[in-house]
């Protein structure tokens, strides 16, 4: 795995060989927000709260 | 089947769940939000041959020491969500201590053979280990980038590869299937680590780690890397509490490379996990395959959304 400093280097540095891959996580830095929020998920540790209704009886 | 009901049903079969009211109503509001995680047991259970049934055991046990890690977590972290605003910080620590002791008591009611519920409570109680291990580093907030990592895989990757582990197991899958199965819910639990940072860092209004001064992973990035940006964003972080500054924290994010670098590191362990997939002899990998690739779906989306290929997914 890359670290954050040479990942950093990486998408900075002008580089001459093409790599698509690279180029698709260049171009994430001229996302917007709005274009971001397709990120959203509740892909998560926590799915529940106490504020969380009691629904399931047993 | 109705794993979740069927999960509170199992767990009623224990007298302390049914004498201890708050406890038992705790995880039937965990169990009435449908946690992901409660189904990873069952499913890789189906994927060694097993049944939905056979995995109801580790559900139960995983279900109960998910919510005891929550709750304890909360706490940690001052959430406002947290069970410990209701019912107090002392019955809150009684229950949690509970859970965890029913989450391994679960494992000893089952029908599985002595051996296979040795291993099951063996490996479940290594896992309630490393997570608070994991616990405690992670209150004196990760200072770099070893730190962020050995956080994950002491917190977030053992519950997960504890959770495919013995689903196998409970399948009737050898040591050796039930391994991989385990190394790939470590892959699963680090990726659900990277998307909780992810949501964490984007969320308005502010979500409590940008407050108390923790560091998800992309604010981790945009703290320590040496970006032109990296002295606004500290100024930035000192006070967030207007809505513009946060605006603006989170477009150095974007900037800085620090989504990029997160939606790399989601990549290349979906890709691992997906190699490390296709080399388990599962007798059904359909719902295994469906689990990895909603993984990253939020992924894909965001692509789409602009105009991006797909091919990186392959590469």
């Amino acid at each position: 795995m890359l670290n954050m400093q040479t990942f950093y280097t990486l998408l900075t540095e002008p580089f001459e060989k093409q790599d698509p891959y690279l180029e698709v996580l260049i171009a994430l830095i001229k996302a917007d927000r709005a274009q971001m929020s397709a990120l959203e998920s509740d892909l998560a540790w926590q799915q529940w709260d106490a504020q969380t209704p009691d629904v399931i009886s047993a | 089947m109705d794993i979740f009901q069927s999960t509170v049903e199992y767990l009623s079969a224990i007298p302390v769940f049914e004498s201890w009211p708050e406890l038992k109503d705790l995880l039937k509001r965990a169990a009435s939000r449908k946690p992901r995680a409660w189904w990873l047991p069952g499913i890789a259970c189906r994927s060694v041959g097993g049944s939905f049934e056979q995995a109801i055991p580790a559900s139960a046990a995983l279900a109960c020491i998910q919510v005891s890690f929550v709750l304890v977590d909360d706490m940690l972290d001052k959430d406002p969500r947290g069970e410990y605003h209701q019912i107090g910080e002392a019955q809150v620590a009684n229950i949690a201590s509970a859970l965890q002791a029913l989450g391994l008591e679960a494992f000893f009611l089952s029908n599985s053979s002595s051996s296979t519920k040795i291993s099951m409570a063996r490996s479940t109680n290594q896992m309630i280990m490393s997570t608070t291990f994991g616990q405690y580093l992670d209150v004196k907030n990760p200072l770099d980038e070893a730190d962020y990592w050995q956080i994950v895989d002491s917190k977030s990757a053992p519950f997960f590869g504890t959770a495919f582990y013995v689903g196998g197991l409970a399948g009737g899958a050898s040591k050796n299937v039930s391994e991989k199965l385990k190394q790939f819910g470590y892959l699963y639990g680090e990726i659900i680590q990277i998307h909780d940072d992810l949501n964490d860092a984007m969320a308005i209004p502010a979500n409590p780690d940008w407050m108390q001064n923790r560091s998800p992973l992309p604010i981790l990035y945009a703290r320590l890397v040496d970006h032109p940006s990296r002295p606004r964003f500290l100024e930035l972080c000192q006070n967030l509490s207007q809505l513009e500054a946060l605006r603006e924290a989170q477009d150095i994010l974007i900037r800085c490379g620090a989504v990029s670098y997160c939606v790399d590191q989601l990549l290349r362990r979906h890709r691992t996990a997906q190699k490390l997939l296709e080399s388990i002899p599962l007798v059904e990998n359909k719902a295994m395959n469906e689990l990895l690739e909603e993984l990253i779906t939020p992924v894909r989306r965001l692509f789409q959304s602009m105009g991006e290929s797909l091919s990186v997914f392959s590469t």
